[in-house]
């Protein structure tokens, strides 16, 4: 689940999913959809690797590659086909498509007020995008 | 944060004791006045300006200005000196535009000179000055030649044909930070921000025709060469997808590296490493690389904005530099005879004499103020750096129609050229502090004076 909540300046969202897989696609659904990419009808996928210091800034570190890539790549991503999901690494495919352009220019995804919990069988945090 | 947690110091300056939190080093200050801090309180800034009173090495206060609103790790509107031997260098306190920054142009047109061709040239503008939001702009390097921007900034873009020489002396620090090594930007950076150069990107940046309505100090003014009713143009915009990547890669490299360092921060994007660690050292590089790229993006900008100007209204028209500010950035300055590196996170370093660039919101006024001697002694020479936020991007969607904004800033005479409604919407004037007062506290504080004040009348937005 996806849920906009007001900041100042920036974009910020809650977002929380039943297991921990599900929860990184929905960081990367609320990312891209934020972006609203201009799709173009090629596919495209992205193998990705990261590693980081613990759960919370796997999640920030995986969104931010694909943001990277996302902008390198001039593709959008709106698919996760883990690989390996550990407590702090992971290797995914990403899937989507090319993208023309992006309406919002995203500078990047902030740890702040980031924090991975897991309750009553429900994994969520806070996500603030800088634009 | 409660407004009975702070200690008025006076009219325009309130404290957070030390005492407000263990972990703090030094007190949190804000410059703002009554009225404003009802609004400042009102979102997490002085939570997180407290959060900033924590970094190792920090000196005397953690500083907030008027415009101050909420960001992320530092507050938008942020001051924070460390010691340059003993403390850490944030990259969360330079924020991941870096060199987002403000330049004003002068012309020799008065307002009757452009208002038959507003239209035009606002149009002609807006067709030479790409946002480059997800497409590129009209300048791609190759590789080499960005390592030559990057390293020489604006110098850089001059000899490219985009300027003149005498365009530098009129840029903070001439357009060029060192030392600075391309090599600490990674591959990702430098792709991401290739065919990027000459574009403004979105948010808040903005090319702007302004008139000059109020010489607020003449001598000042008649200094800089600014006289009433004089069209000037105004540059809002940074390193754009560079600075991000360089910012997003250094603060997750600092992430790792705090407990070799025994560092221990309360929010995630403060993540820090010593000033003179590994990391702080090739941050700092790799900053000063991407600043350089954003001296060199507002220098391109500036080149188009000229052609524009001559195509329109003829060769003999021409734009001068007035000045050029860096408003995200760090420096290594010194106060008290001591070595400081001052992050400055929407904040605009305002030594005596420099021009401070205060842009407002696109249908109220900006500011050209001028440094004082009270930043030096309060501020760590920082003023502000525009209006500041007040209403969310959303907010402001749900509150304000479109159609009738741009019907508003028409009937004000200003013609608005943007990419989106929404864009225009998410910009609009009542998502934004009241400038007037904002400025009025950093005059009052005796952080800088105002010289002249611009109102706008074409509005150019990614």
């Amino acid at each position: 689940m996806i849920e906009a909540i007001a900041h100042t300046a920036d974009v910020r969202f809650r977002i929380s999913a039943s297991s921990l897989d599900n929860l990184f696609s929905e960081g990367l659904r609320a990312l891209t959809g934020f972006m609203n990419p201009y799709w173009l009808r090629a596919s495209a996928s992205v193998e990705i690797e990261i590693e980081a210091r613990d759960r919370t800034s796997l999640l920030i570190d995986f969104l931010n590659e694909a943001l990277t890539k996302s902008h390198v790549r001039r593709e959008a991503y709106d698919t996760i086909e883990f690989h390996s999901l550990e407590e702090t690494s992971l290797r995914a495919t990403l899937h989507g498509a090319a993208a023309e352009s992006f309406e919002e220019d995203v500078k990047a995804v902030t740890y702040h007020e980031a924090e991975l919990v897991q309750q009553d069988g429900v994994w969520s945090t806070m996500l603030v995008l800088d634009i | 944060m409660r407004k009975q947690d702070l200690v008025r110091v006076h009219d325009h300056l309130w404290e957070i004791p030390q005492s407000f939190r263990r972990d703090m080093r030094v007190p949190a200050r804000v410059y703002t006045n009554e009225r404003m801090l009802e609004q400042v309180v009102s979102d997490r800034s002085l939570d997180q300006l407290v959060n900033v009173a924590t970094l190792p090495g920090i000196q005397r206060y953690a500083i907030a200005m008027p415009d101050v609103h909420e960001g992320y790790g530092f507050p938008i509107g942020g001051v924070a000196a460390v010691d340059a031997r003993e403390g850490v260098i944030s990259p969360g306190g330079i924020g991941y535009d870096i060199n987002c920054g403000v330049r004003v142009l002068r012309s020799q047109q008065h307002h009757d000179d452009v208002k038959p061709v507003l239209r035009k040239l606002a149009r002609a503008l807006a067709h030479a000055i790409p946002s480059g939001i997800g497409r590129g702009g009209a300048t791609t390097l190759r590789r080499d030649e960005l390592d030559r921007v990057l390293r020489d900034g604006a110098k850089r873009a001059v000899e490219l044909g985009f300027g003149v020489p005498e365009d530098l002396n009129h840029i903070e620090s001439q357009g060029r930070i060192a030392p600075n090594d391309p090599k600490y930007i990674s591959d990702d950076a430098k792709e991401r921000g290739r065919d990027q150069l000459g574009t403004i990107g979105s948010g808040n940046h903005f090319v702007e025709i302004d008139v000059v309505d109020q010489i607020l100090d003449a001598e000042a003014a008649s200094g800089l060469g600014i006289s009433e009713g004089q069209i000037v143009v105004q540059i809002h915009t940074g390193s754009r997808g560079l600075g991000h990547q360089v910012a997003t890669d250094w603060i997750r490299s600092m992430m790792k590296a705090m407990p070799k360092y025994g560092i221990s921060i309360p929010d995630r994007e403060l993540a820090c490493a010593p000033i003179e660690s590994d990391e702080g050292q090739k941050y700092l590089q790799a900053m000063a690389a991407a600043a350089n790229f954003a001296f060199a993006n507002r220098q391109i900008i500036t080149a188009a904005a000229r052609r524009a100007w001559s195509e329109t209204l003829g060769s003999s028209a021409q734009l001068g530099i007035l000045y050029d500010v860096a408003h995200n950035v760090a420096k290594f300055e010194e106060y008290g005879g001591r070595l400081m590196l001052v992050h400055r996170k929407g904040a605009t370093r305002a030594f005596p004499g420099q021009p401070v660039l205060i842009p407002g919101s696109m249908g109220t006024a900006s500011y050209l103020l001028m440094g004082e001697e009270g930043a030096m002694r309060d501020t760590f020479g920082s003023s502000c750096h525009g209006a500041g936020r007040i209403m969310s991007r959303s907010a402001a969607k749900k509150q304000i129609n479109g159609h009738e904004l741009r019907e508003r800033l028409e009937k004000m005479g200003i013609v608005a050229e943007a990419g989106s409604v929404k864009g225009l919407v998410e910009e609009a004037p009542e998502a934004y502090k009241d400038v007037d007062a904002v400025v009025s506290v950093v005059a009052k504080a005796g952080i800088a004076k105002k010289v002249a004040r611009f109102t706008p009348i074409a509005v150019v937005k990614g």
